[in-house]
């Protein structure tokens, strides 16, 4: 948060907004935008700032002194007037240096039939993104099993992520994103038995040792890829093990900013590193034959060449390493490719420091948008997402919002122009009840003996068919990986095979009317077939074919009650078929959490924080959440301040306010939850949606310059906890006696 | 020395008479925002350029004047905008006050004879200090400039087309800071602009031209090269023996861009 300027306004001010659309300078007249969140709060509970996540605008564009046609809405002449996707950043430049206003792409273009004005909307790409279709299968956790995890698919899916997309190829061998937990999207196990975790500044998870596995398959004589994000702190590396045992590591010796790429402990080459250091570092390299290379920034690279390493990678690990990915290529342009779609500054998240629990299972999304499952997150943590101004999108949870150290101070009679206070506007409520779900988990670990579906008659054909059924599994259910393979139970007889594991189908033969001895379809020549095919996470379809029933027989779906052997498990007698197995099933079932403390006349909050949370974090989230709402809290309305070019969403913000002689009369912690900023040629103006996190009374003697002091210390930490409470415990004390 | 004041392109300049009266107004070059204790002012036009100008102007014009005005504000001569020079700025300087004061020459303030000019052009190489003045053929014209250094002031007169027309130079005497000026007792009838430029100086400032015979005390410029007629009145006033019928007019000429 917070563009890094030395903004210090004289009484007279010289700015220049340069509006460049796809690259190119263009003459604007006016141009306005706005974005808001609600700073993670529930819609319900908010009056300052609104739901819509896009920051949008509109740009009037200028054209020459006198405009003598109206403009056209087909010719373009050297890409003018715009068109809807081409891409515009905003930037404002004066003493302070520059500042990123807005990146995003236009919309709407119109052109006025009458006068010569041409308008076009404005808006960043959030929304593009997050429109990204999504199918995220239920999940058994990790070694971690934060339910983030989920959320972090779907910004990865959206391409917002830390690395593009895993596809599922076929020549992809390793993708992993271990931010909430260490299972890999396309790959084999992981072990973090004796891996250590990291939080990273930027605002992500970086893992040493966690060592996952590649899956299996041969390099068949291609080239190999490998793509790591290393932390912005400490010295980030990759390492991939090949089958032979050759060993690579590339590291990002950040104290000289050099790549090092060492084979089996040998250094072989070193170069600088081209890319953004305040960004996740960027460790690529590919081997092809007897060529290596080595990608310095997302779009540079240089070539040397080694003796031919021609085994395929095995196993990746790192220090302090946030993605990886492996993959084989025909041509080393198909891996530049994928690096150059890659984000130089990936999403950033704020976690919550209320929910840390591990989950058993994470629940699927089916045929969604990234943004359903990035907005369910976000209710169920009260966190807030927005992209920024450099479209850089960010992630944060309310209470770490509320909990960062002070980004500047806003002396109200001199930088307010207009607003008003109020008290009472925001929606109070008496207790706040969130619903969720617990997850508890049946598995069976790599083998299919979960029972997810069985009958519970057994049907019965006098002729011969084809059945066609629907199983669903109930809304509260979740399958994990189903045995698709059924066998008829007759096989029991002649094999080894374990009644209790797998995916069985079964019928008797019987006489119609006597129904007195039952006998294996075989005797008597009935064929019976299963197919069970999965239609998505929730839906089997059962085909189910019976022939050669003679005449006068009939079959019954089910497991003879009295065979003639006892080969088989009593448990089994009688039972109707088919039944179904899974490797784990997973049962979701409702729970509350309530907070109280609020005033008795006013309504309850109710919220859906669905599975992301355990029921203990869900408390935690309910209570922190009725603290903030069981009080009439302050808002400040359409507050007009001085344009201030380092102000972003996510600051936090002193305002204080003094009578006629100077003196403090109260000061508000603020936390900037949107803002709307409209330029008048180079003239800005900027309006805030704030909420107000605190508001003091200094009479008890200590005067906002002292905490403006204190706060200077203070702001050095980069300390979480460090709350306004304890600035305001350190603050001295004004009555000594000086 | 003509008596009217001038609007129209470069290739034709129309004369308007009798001007009576000429209010100009220059818009605001500070947007002021105002909080309570504090006001902000944002500067609203980047260097190199001046505040739009607008010309309130009362004449007592004969038909010619008023045909002259209306075929402007109806758009017979093109949509503009047009150069406007009033009366008394060919006087003191018809160039623009972007021209006269070189506000985006890289030279910092000078000290010329009589005064401080804020900026000025640095030589030896050629300065340009100003292209497409307009000049009225069969007139006057005298251009000058205050130059330190063994400079040679250079007039290039073009005819409508861009094609050069005559060059008329004028050295420096000696290399202290003087005026230099070129006198032109009647500018060729086919010229219709001058350029300015100097070279050899080692600063030069406050460029001037003037559409008289002699050298005018320097003012800053006066002229605009973006202006368009609007708000045109006219009144019928009393048919005078000598001229025909005048009118009362008003007209307001705005400056754009």
């Amino acid at each position: 948060m917070a563009q890094d300027l030395d903004f210090s306004p004289g009484p007279v001010q010289n700015i220049t907004l340069n509006v460049y659309v796809n690259g190119v300078l263009r003459p604007h007249y006016k141009v306005s935008w706005g974005g808001d969140t609600t700073g993670g709060l529930p819609d319900q509970a908010v009056s300052a700032g609104t739901g819509m996540r896009s920051r949008t605008g509109i740009v009037h564009w200028a054209g020459p002194a006198v405009e003598t046609t109206s403009p056209h809405p087909i010719r373009r002449i050297n890409g003018w007037p715009p068109r809807e996707g081409d891409s515009i950043v905003i930037e404002a430049v004066g003493a302070f240096g520059t500042s990123r206003r807005f990146t995003g792409r236009l919309g709407r273009v119109s052109g006025s039939f009458t006068d010569g004005t041409l308008t076009s909307k404005i808006t960043d790409r959030i929304a593009d993104h997050l429109s990204t279709p999504i199918t995220i299968d239920p999940m058994l956790t990790g070694a971690r099993g934060q339910s983030y995890r989920i959320a972090w698919e779907a910004i990865e899916r959206a391409g917002l992520g830390l690395l593009t997309e895993a596809e599922g190829d076929g020549d992809t061998i390793l993708h992993t994103t271990p931010q909430g937990d260490t299972w890999s999207t396309i790959g084999g196990d992981a072990d973090a038995s004796s891996a250590s975790r990291h939080d990273d500044p930027f605002g992500i998870e970086t893992w040493t040792n966690l060592r996952s596995d590649c899956l299996g398959i041969g390099r068949g004589g291609r080239g190999v890829m490998f793509i790591g994000r290393g932390g912005t702190v400490g010295v980030p590396s990759m390492s991939v093990r090949m089958d032979d045992g050759i060993e690579f590591t590339l590291t990002h010796n950040r104290p000289n900013n050099m790549l090092q790429l060492r084979q089996d402990g040998v250094l072989i080459r070193e170069e600088s590193y081209q890319g953004d250091t305040e960004a996740p570092v960027i460790l690529a390299f590919a081997l092809s034959g007897t060529l290596v290379r080595l990608w310095v920034s997302r779009t540079e690279k240089v070539d040397f060449f080694i003796d031919a390493v021609l085994s395929w990678p095995e196993e990746v690990w790192g220090d302090r390493l946030a993605a990886a990915h492996v993959r084989y290529v025909a041509s080393l342009t198909e891996g530049a490719e994928m690096l150059e779609r890659t984000l130089e500054y990936p999403a950033s998240m704020l976690r919550t420091t209320l929910a840390t629990e591990r989950l058993p299972a994470t629940r699927g999304f089916e045929n969604t948008t990234a943004r359903q499952v990035v907005e369910s997150w976000a209710e169920s943590t009260l966190s807030s997402f927005w992209m920024d101004e450099h479209g850089r999108t960010h992630l944060a949870a309310r209470d770490r919002l509320k909990s960062r150290p002070t980004d500047r101070f806003v002396r109200m009679d001199e930088r307010v122009f207009s607003g008003s206070w109020s008290i009472g506007d925001d929606g109070v409520y008496s207790s706040v009840v969130a619903k969720g779900e617990r997850g508890i988990v049946r598995s069976s670990g790599s083998r299919y003996r979960i029972t997810i579906h069985e009958e519970t008659q057994a049907r019965g054909f006098e002729e011969d068919a084809t059945e066609e059924r629907f199983v669903e599994a109930a809304p509260e259910i979740d399958w994990g990986p189903i045995d698709l393979t059924s066998y008829p139970a007759e096989r029991w007889w002649d094999t080894d095979d374990n009644p209790l594991e797998g995916t069985w189908h079964g019928v008797v033969v019987t006489q119609r009317d006597q129904g007195i001895d039952e006998y294996w379809p075989s005797i008597y020549g009935v064929t019976h077939s299963l197919l069970i095919e999965r239609l998505g996470q929730r839906t089997l379809k059962l085909t189910e074919t019976i022939g050669g029933i003679p005449a006068g027989e009939a079959v019954y779906c089910r497991i003879p009650p009295d065979p003639e052997t006892t080969a088989i498990d009593r448990a089994f007698l009688g039972r109707a078929t088919p039944f179904i197995r899974a490797q784990w099933l997973s049962e979701w079932i409702d729970y509350t959490a309530r907070a109280g403390g609020g005033p008795s006349y006013a309504p309850t909050l109710k919220i859906d924080i669905g599975w992301w949370n355990t029921p203990a974090d869900a408390q935690k989230i309910a209570d922190a959440l009725a603290d903030e709402v069981a009080t009439p809290a302050a808002t400040f309305s359409d507050t007009a301040t001085l344009w201030d070019p380092r102000r972003q969403i996510g600051d936090v913000e002193n305002w204080w306010a003094v009578d006629d002689e100077g003196d403090d009369t109260w000061m508000a912690q603020v936390l900037i939850v949107g803002y709307s900023e409209k330029w008048d040629g180079d003239v800005p103006s900027q309006s805030v949606s704030t909420r107000v996190i605190h508001m003091v009374d200094p009479s008890s003697g200590q005067a906002y310059t002292d905490m403006e002091a204190a706060y200077a210390d203070y702001n050095e930490l980069n300390d979480y906890s460090a709350t306004y409470g304890d600035v305001y415990d350190a603050l001295p004390d004004r009555y000594t006696g000086a | 020395m003509p008596t009217a004041a001038y609007i129209g392109t470069t290739a034709r300049l129309l004369p308007l008479e009798w001007v009576q009266d000429v209010r100009m107004t220059q818009g605001r070059r500070y947007a002021v925002q105002e909080a309570a204790s504090r006001s902000w002012a944002f500067v609203s036009h980047g260097a190199g350029r001046t505040p739009a100008r607008a010309w309130d102007v009362t004449l007592i014009g004969s038909v010619a004047t008023l045909s002259n005005l209306e075929a402007l504000a109806g758009g017979a001569w093109g949509d503009g905008p047009f150069h406007w020079i009033p009366e008394g700025a060919y006087i003191a300087n018809s160039l623009t006050p972007a021209q006269s004061l070189l506000t985006v020459a890289e030279g910092g303030p000078l000290e010329v004879v009589g005064g401080y000019a804020p900026r000025s052009a640095l030589g030896p190489t050629q300065s340009t200090l100003a292209l497409g003045a307009p000049v009225l053929p069969g007139q006057p014209a005298t251009i000058a400039c205050d130059a330190a250094g063994p400079a040679t002031l250079r007039a290039t007169f073009r005819n409508a087309a861009g094609g050069i027309v005559s060059t008329p130079t004028a050295p420096a005497t000696g290399t202290s800071m003087q005026r230099i000026s070129i006198h032109v007792p009647i500018t060729p009838a086919e010229a219709r602009t001058v350029d300015i430029a100097i070279d050899g100086h080692i600063a030069a400032a406050r460029p001037q031209v003037t559409w008289t015979r002699e050298i005018q005390p320097w003012g800053p410029g006066g002229g605009s090269s973006q202006a368009v007629v609007e708000d045109l009145d006219s009144t019928p006033r009393h048919r005078d023996g000598a001229h025909g019928l005048l009118y009362d007019i008003t007209a307001r000429i705005q400056e754009v861009g």
